[in-house]
């Protein structure tokens, strides 16, 4: 899967999660601060990535990254593929 | 319980989210004018039921009214109740609450977030698995709706939800009462909410043979309390929320007093898990007289359990006879379900608010369907509209699963 398809992939999974429309979710947004997501968000959002992706994340990497764009770097690197 | 109060308690607020409206002036102008909040299920296919009506509220749009947060986090159990909450905050002039240390919620409900159960069923078991959401466990939870209370009014006092079945919110009621007259707290967010209109619970209700079967074409002539007719109960959803405070709180901010909150009777029948029995229904109505300082005769009017089932209203008009005696013939007792449904752990708080305002207003609601009196039912179900008379004390009755009777008395407040 290359970036571009992870991207519309995260946007998708992220817009859902937070009722927002996948044009309202940019890389460089926080994910605490302007997307508003917490702990279970957080869950679920993972758990979708997971079972779309069939890979293992980590709730607790998870909660330290900042903004979409570093969970996109994320998922790229859970999934083994260089944009 | 002692029948001298140490300290009283009244009802300074009040919050109301029913199939008869989400106002307390909407609910009571509906009640009394006997209109019927039962219709025909659209929000799911029924075809399969025997039963299709209930009675749901129509008048509030969750998905205006809440935010994304509060919508995603809370069953819809929870948000009814909050939006009762709210009511119940600013009918008591609240504002930001002085000393939230000393006040406390107490909540009741039956089946909490009965809809969110399904949601885990589907995902693991569905045609497609899918992933399971970390809101379930929230959302499912009975004390949801007391934490939602607390979070969204920052109360640090104690914080309980309490389940008796069908008596759920008049217990609730009744503990606030004690934990005003102990002292411990100074006002109580108390009452009920219950959201249980789901195809599976419909259908659950429906094989225990206690649902109206035979007026799904005439929804509004459904629940026929006390009449010779009566097939049943029906189904429904609402919520209500009291702001319990004590007289001197109440008196010291200057609040308004709807009523006083003057007895609690509460027993079980420890016989069976679904039959009512006259004996502790009537033992329990003693009970609520003798801890406000009441003897039957200062009883003017009741508020009846009245869910308009085969075996309830004999049983509930003879335990009345048994305590009231030859003027039960004439006393007035009302039955709000003929008209709001049976909300399960909300139906007691909303009557309570009917009770309540009875007192207040001076006022007694119809009975509504009871156009033929079953002769097993000796009481005067003020079936010919809403009734002006004196009534100096009302009581509230209200019977759970499991034997829970809890019978509220309230009076003209505070003086």
């Amino acid at each position: 899967m290359i970036r571009d398809e992870l991207e519309v992939l995260l946007r998708e999974v992220l817009a859902h999660e937070m009722d927002l429309s996948p044009e309202e979710v940019r890389l460089e947004m926080s994910l605490r601060e302007e997307l508003d997501l917490n702990s279970l968000d957080a869950t679920n959002v993972l758990m979708t990535l997971e079972d779309r992706l069939k890979v293992e994340a980590d709730l607790e990497d998870f909660l330290e990254l900042q903004t979409v764009g570093d969970l996109l770097d994320y998922m790229i690197r859970l999934v083994g593929t260089e944009a | 319980m002692s029948s001298i109060a140490s300290r009283r308690a009244v009802i300074t607020g009040m919050g109301v989210v029913s199939a008869l409206g989400s106002s307390v002036d909407r609910f009571w102008s509906h009640l009394c004018q006997g209109v019927s909040g039962v219709h025909r299920i659209d929000t799911f296919e029924v075809k399969d039921a025997a039963c299709q009506v209930a009675a749901t509220v129509s008048d509030l749009d969750l998905s205006t009214h809440f935010n994304r947060r509060e919508r995603k986090s809370y069953d819809r159990f929870t948000l009814l109740g909050l939006a009762a909450a709210e009511q119940a905050w600013d009918n008591a002039y609240l504002g930001q609450a002085p000393f939230p240390e000393r006040m406390a919620v107490l909540m009741g409900t039956g089946i909490g977030g009965i809809s969110s159960y399904t949601e885990p069923y589907h995902a693991l078991y569905g045609a497609s698995p899918q992933p399971l959401n970390a809101y379930t466990i929230p959302r499912i939870m009975n004390s949801s709706l007391s934490a939602a209370v607390a979070i969204r009014f920052g109360l640090h006092g104690p914080n309980l939800t309490l389940n008796t079945a069908c008596s759920s919110g008049a217990n609730a009621l009744g503990q606030a009462l004690q934990w005003i007259r102990s002292g411990k707290v100074e006002r109580v967010l108390c009452g009920g909410s219950e959201a249980p209109v789901t195809h599976a619970l419909l259908r659950t209700w429906e094989s225990l043979g206690v649902l109206v079967r035979d007026r799904n074409e005439t929804p509004e002539t459904a629940c026929r309390p006390f009449d010779q007719e009566r097939s049943g109960f029906v189904l429904a959803e609402g919520a209500a929320v009291l702001v319990l405070e004590s007289l001197e709180s109440a008196r010291r901010r200057g609040a308004p007093v709807h009523a006083e909150l003057v007895g609690y009777g509460a027993n079980c029948d420890a016989k069976s898990l679904t039959h009512p029995d006259r004996e502790s229904i009537a033992e329990a109505m003693r009970l609520a007289l003798e801890d406000g300082g009441l003897f039957p005769d200062d009883i003017d009017a009741i508020n009846a359990h009245g869910t308009g089932t085969r075996i309830n209203d004999p049983t509930e008009a003879q335990a009345i006879r048994e305590v009231c005696g030859p003027r039960s013939a004439n006393l007035p007792v009302t039955a709000n379900k003929s008209m709001l449904g049976h909300s399960m752990g909300a139906s007691s708080a909303l009557e309570a608010v009917a009770s309540v305002l009875m007192v207040r207003e001076q006022q007694v609601p119809p009975t509504r369907n009871c156009t033929q009196l079953d002769p097993e039912c000796p009481i005067d179900p003020v079936a010919d509209g809403v009734r002006p008379q004196r009534l100096r004390a009302v009581l509230s009755n209200s019977f759970g699963f499991g034997g829970s009777n809890a019978v509220l008395a309230f009076t003209p407040g505070g003086t």
